[in-house]
């Protein structure tokens, strides 16, 4: 074996050492997390019906839990993809915008959060906000904006997407500065198509980036909080209690710590398995982009 | 070489350390030990008060050889800081809703002896500062303020209309259809009927004034689902149905009625006075054409419900008896009536001898104190627990009003599912 293999070989063993070293914490939690829900889950088995039980199977038994996670989930596969679909248009227009006028665009994401809530709560209000300002304008009815649940779940998506998708598209607007360029001149002598150009150029340098900021915003989206108890407080009825207002209620307004720390931990298997899926996404595009 | 020098820095190092401890020694005996004292106190919207207090607290401070670091928490922030200050391991003194503190008694101290040295000199507590601070007959916080909830009314509106401030509620409900004019953008009533705090007191009022209870008197029993409580329940509907009550009021925080009313979008809304507070600095005009009251009488009689603070020191504070002797300072009868008249009625005494000065008696806030002696602690009839303040502060009374507007249950049935959701906790 050269001196050159044996130093690789060596650089290797210490990286594998390291990610171990960083990975045992989180992997020990893993299985302490799996083993007080095994427990929680027996609990209920044992006793369906008691009265006195520990915060991770109160939190089993709630069926407001099961009702908030599935809102969650709702939440966030409905914000992630409209992300996308906004931001690479955005991100062409950022391309071809004036520089001194690029920074504008980024406004959304830097204002403070509790800012840009309050300022959407008053364009929603019902009595002389914005939006029914503008409707009486055109003779239409006001609406209830944030007093009725679809419209006020539509809302806190909206205000999500609306926030994050200028940083989406600031970020992608490098990645398609190549549009155009040389590599897509020469294939476009090669005869290929704009459709071939797209899937053989454009995406599989554009799909990594993709999955990263899919992987932030699905963890920015199952934990938001701000937003949500600033706008509705988690209502009107349930309608927008998703996780992060669910622990917090439970938290802070009921006085049971544990039962906010337990919603996360039972949601975290079902939030775990989105990530590794994600994350597995964006391994396989690393490796075709790399390709 | 090297393990010379490690000794002659070891060396040094203990030197430095006996002479520090010699010279912290030489400031005087222990009654000359300088005293830090934290406070965390609730910020209040009449700001004239926050100001008074830190003045109070620096100026005790400087007087007693002790150091105070004062922490204002936002109201926003109540919820979060309090529970924070609560589960941290440190801290000394501090203002909570009595409601939050009554449910960590654990994490507090027993301030009977407190009490009884401090009462003599003000005569006593109202009912619910008392309630709201005892559990089992010990004292767990000393009752300090209530924020007094009364019913606002454009006056100009009511004048206009030919009639008269009402003392039912069947007489307000007629007011708040008449005050209605769509074509103006003016509703009646203006109260959230979601999850803000302003609707919780709301409700809970007109459920004890049509004679409803959300718990037994033995503190156990459910009593939510019920004939009075649905009498309430559809008071509130048909004053929504009307019109009386903005469409949209289901997605109301706890700002908005305030907002409106100070926008002239609403005639009558029931609130904590720092309506008053900031119309008389922003707007002289409307608040010339303020009236407030008492909550009309429903048919069970007049009732009230207030949010109450009281003093708390930590189990494990080091400084408890340097805070008993801040408390002492602060619960002189003149300096309390003169926080009270700087407040312009944002808090309300709960000390009785506070409670008869005549800012309270003549002029505008008679009603601010009346709404304190009538009040009733969460979980009335019974006695205040752990699953009253859970459910109030859940707001799960209020679903109610959701699942009739938005999922068009009938208003029995909305109370039945509501019900079976606060028996969960009160089993729990």
């Amino acid at each position: 074996m050269t001196t050159t293999t044996a130093a690789r070989e060596h650089q290797r063993d210490r990286r594998r050492s390291l990610l171990l070293f960083l990975l045992a914490p989180g992997a020990a939690f893993v299985v302490a997390v799996g083993f007080l829900l095994a427990l929680a889950v027996w609990e209920i088995w044992v006793e369906p019906s008691a009265h006195r039980t520990s915060t991770l199977s109160a939190t089993l038994r709630d069926p407001d839990f099961w009702w908030t996670l599935e809102r969650t989930a709702l939440f966030a596969a409905l914000v992630v993809p409209l992300k996308w679909a906004l931001a690479l248009p955005l991100a062409r227009i950022i391309r071809t915008a004036p520089e001194k006028l690029r920074w504008a665009f980024i406004l959304p994401w830097v204002i403070p959060p509790g800012v840009a809530t309050l300022a959407w709560f008053w364009l929603f209000y019902d009595v002389g906000g914005g939006a029914n300002l503008v409707l009486a304008k055109f003779g239409v009815e006001s609406r209830a904006w944030l007093g009725t649940p679809r419209s006020a779940f539509f809302i806190c998506a909206a205000l999500n997407v609306w926030r994050e998708v200028p940083l989406w598209a600031t970020a992608m607007a490098p990645s398609i500065s190549g549009f155009g360029g040389p590599l897509e001149h020469m294939a476009k002598l090669d005869g290929l198509s704009q459709r071939e150009r797209r899937r053989l150029l454009v995406r599989p340098r554009l799909a990594p980036l993709f999955w990263a900021l899919c992987l932030l915003s699905l963890i920015w989206s199952i934990g938001e909080f701000e937003t949500v108890w600033l706008l509705t407080r988690g209502g009107p009825g349930n309608a927008t209690e998703f996780l992060s207002v669910y622990a917090f209620r439970h938290a802070f307004l009921s006085q049971i710590l544990g039962r906010g720390a337990a919603a996360y931990l039972v949601a975290l298997p079902f939030v775990a398995v989105s990530i590794v899926a994600v994350l597995t996404m964006y391994s396989s595009a690393v490796e075709r982009a790399r390709t | 070489m090297r393990v010379l020098s490690v000794h002659r820095s070891a060396i040094a190092a203990a030197s430095l350390a006996l002479v520090f401890s010699a010279a912290s020694g030489c400031g005087g005996g222990n009654d000359a030990r300088r005293h830090t004292l934290s406070i965390v106190f609730v910020e209040s919207w009449g700001q004239d008060v926050n100001s008074h207090f830190m003045k109070l607290a620096t100026d005790w401070g400087r007087q007693n050889n002790t150091d105070v670091q004062v922490d204002v928490i936002p109201i926003r922030e109540l919820d979060l800081k309090a529970t924070a200050w609560l589960q941290a391991p440190r801290g000394d003194l501090a203002l909570l809703p009595q409601n939050l503190a009554m449910v960590n008694t654990d994490k507090l101290r027993d301030l009977s002896a407190a009490v009884t040295k401090l009462e003599g000199s003000f005569g006593g507590f109202y009912n619910i500062g008392e309630q709201m601070a005892r559990l089992d007959g010990t004292w767990y916080n000393i009752p300090y303020y209530a924020w007094p909830h009364v019913w606002f009314y454009r006056k100009d509106l009511v004048d206009a209309a030919g009639a008269s401030l009402p003392s039912t509620l069947a007489e307000a409900a007629d007011l708040a259809k008449r005050l209605t004019d769509r074509k103006s953008d003016v509703y009646g009533l203006g109260i959230g009927l979601g999850q803000d705090e302003d609707f919780s007191m709301f409700l809970q009022t007109i459920i004890w004034a049509f004679g409803g209870k959300v718990v037994q008197a033995d503190g156990k029993t459910v009593a939510l689902n019920s004939p009075e409580v649905l009498a309430a329940v559809n008071y509130i509907m048909d004053l929504y149905r009307a019109g009386a009550i903005p469409p949209g009021a289901l997605g109301w925080d706890g700002a908005t009625n305030n907002n409106l009313f100070l926008g002239k979008k609403i005639a009558i809304t029931a609130n904590a006075l720092s309506i008053d507070y900031v119309a008389k600095r922003r707007d002289p005009t409307l608040y010339q054409a303020i009236a407030h009251s008492a909550y009309p009488a429903g048919p069970a009689g007049r009732f009230a419900f207030v949010q109450t603070f009281g003093w708390v020191i930590k189990k494990n504070s080091q400084e408890a008896e340097t805070a008993e002797r801040f408390l002492s300072f602060l619960y002189d009868d003149a300096r309390l009536k003169e926080l009270f008249r700087i407040g312009e009625g944002a808090i309300a005494p709960l000390q009785k001898s506070a409670g008869a000065d005549r800012m309270w008696s003549e002029g505008r806030y008679a009603d601010a104190i009346n709404s304190v002696e009538v009040a009733r602690p969460l979980g009335w009839p019974g006695p205040f627990t752990r699953a009253a303040a859970e459910v109030f502060n859940r707001r799960l009374v209020n679903g109610i009003f959701a699942k009739v507007i938005n999922d068009k249950e009938d208003p029995a049935a909305a109370i039945a599912a509501v019900t079976e959701e606060i028996r969960r906790v009160y089993s729990q």
